[in-house]
């Protein structure tokens, strides 16, 4: 009889100390999950279009998502008027992640999110250069298919992800360009003026549709006129242009 | 029956023990949040199965706890206002892209 008592009681103290033990880690627990981390470079779920906060104010671009880091000022507007909008992708902490629309291709920098205000971004252009075709998605799903004309073997089209700075309306309805035109982010590799330009890469109607469909144009992109007229009348500043 | 000396001194050390641990584990279940609820949630919690003041699964939300939360003044980065109208100025103007 005293014997088992005393297993007993071993057992119950054993119990015990195993509580205690269990208890223990979780306490801990809530307290090593209250320290801060650090930030990371996060992809953003969805594209974001990018502008200032205050209508009329320059972006400023840092180089580094750091208050000390070099910047670099956009004008508000674009050469040709349009509002200055980036496109964002990802994100450090309380900074976005932006494609800029300057050269080199494939530029980017760092906004702070409280100097800008952001707006999500459904579309997709795709431009598969060896198909010769054009592919606009909304939310994942295709919109249209066209084939297009693109640069020639001595002014290829740039590849890469870009995105969309200018909706024009080009005046002319039967120009080179076509009624509507879209300014990308992208610049030719081989030119750096054309027309007056910088060597900008363009969406854009055309006046010879028979090019439609081979490599032929000095590095834009030439869609048939009605297709132009959809996509500059459906597609948002900043939508990302993906060419390759 | 009657107990050594010894053996009633190691019972009532055992009695004492587990009377204190009855009386301490309800302070401790409050103060410890259960899986879900490692985050301190200050409204419009659900789920988790922490103790406390926090909502299990299947609680019944409390009507009177901030019935219009108001928005974030200073949003993060990832949490982007999505139903926004799309951005769409269209510009005349003479292009000179390169064609």
């Amino acid at each position: 009889m005293k014997m088992k008592l005393r297993t007993l009681l071993a057992t119950v103290v054993l119990v015990l100390t195993g509580v205690a033990a269990a208890i223990a880690p979780a306490a801990a627990g809530v307290a090593t999950t209250s320290h801060a981390k650090a930030p990371r470079v996060v992809a953003l779920a969805q594209p974001l279009s990018v502008r200032a906060a205050v209508a009329g104010s320059p972006l400023t671009v840092a180089a580094a998502p750091r208050a000390s880091s070099p910047t670099t000022s956009f004008a508000p507007t674009t050469d040709f008027g349009s509002v200055r909008v980036l496109l964002a992708t990802a994100h450090k902490g309380k900074w976005y992640r932006v494609s800029l629309p300057t050269r080199p291709n494939g530029s980017t920098g760092w906004v702070r999110a409280r100097d800008v205000t952001v707006r999500a971004l459904r579309d997709e252009v795709h431009v598969d250069l060896a198909a010769h075709m054009l592919t606009w998605r909304r939310d994942g799903q295709v919109v249209l298919e066209s084939p297009v004309a693109i640069g020639a073997p001595d002014t290829p089209t740039p590849a890469g992800a870009f995105f969309v700075t200018d909706l024009l309306d080009n005046a002319d309805d039967f120009g080179a360009y076509g009624p509507l035109s879209m300014g990308t982010s992208a610049h030719s590799d081989q030119l750096t003026d054309f027309a007056g330009g910088d060597g900008q890469i363009g969406i854009h109607g055309t006046n010879d549709p028979s090019s439609i469909g081979q490599s032929v144009s000095h590095g834009c992109v030439r869609v048939p006129n009605d297709v132009i007229t959809q996509l500059a009348n459906g597609l948002p500043l900043g939508t990302p242009v993906i060419i390759g | 029956m009657r107990l050594s000396p010894r053996l009633t001194r190691t019972l009532a050390i055992a009695a004492f023990a587990v009377t204190g641990s009855i009386a301490v584990a309800p302070a401790v279940s409050a103060a410890v949040p259960g899986p879900g609820d490692l985050t301190p949630c200050t409204h419009d919690c659900h789920g988790g199965g922490g103790g406390g003041d926090h909502e299990g699964p299947g609680d019944f939300k409390n009507p009177e706890a901030d019935p219009n939360p108001q928005p974030d003044p200073n949003p993060k980065p990832d949490d982007p206002t999505v139903d926004q109208p799309v951005d769409h100025p269209v510009v005349v103007a003479q292009p000179t892209f390169t064609g």
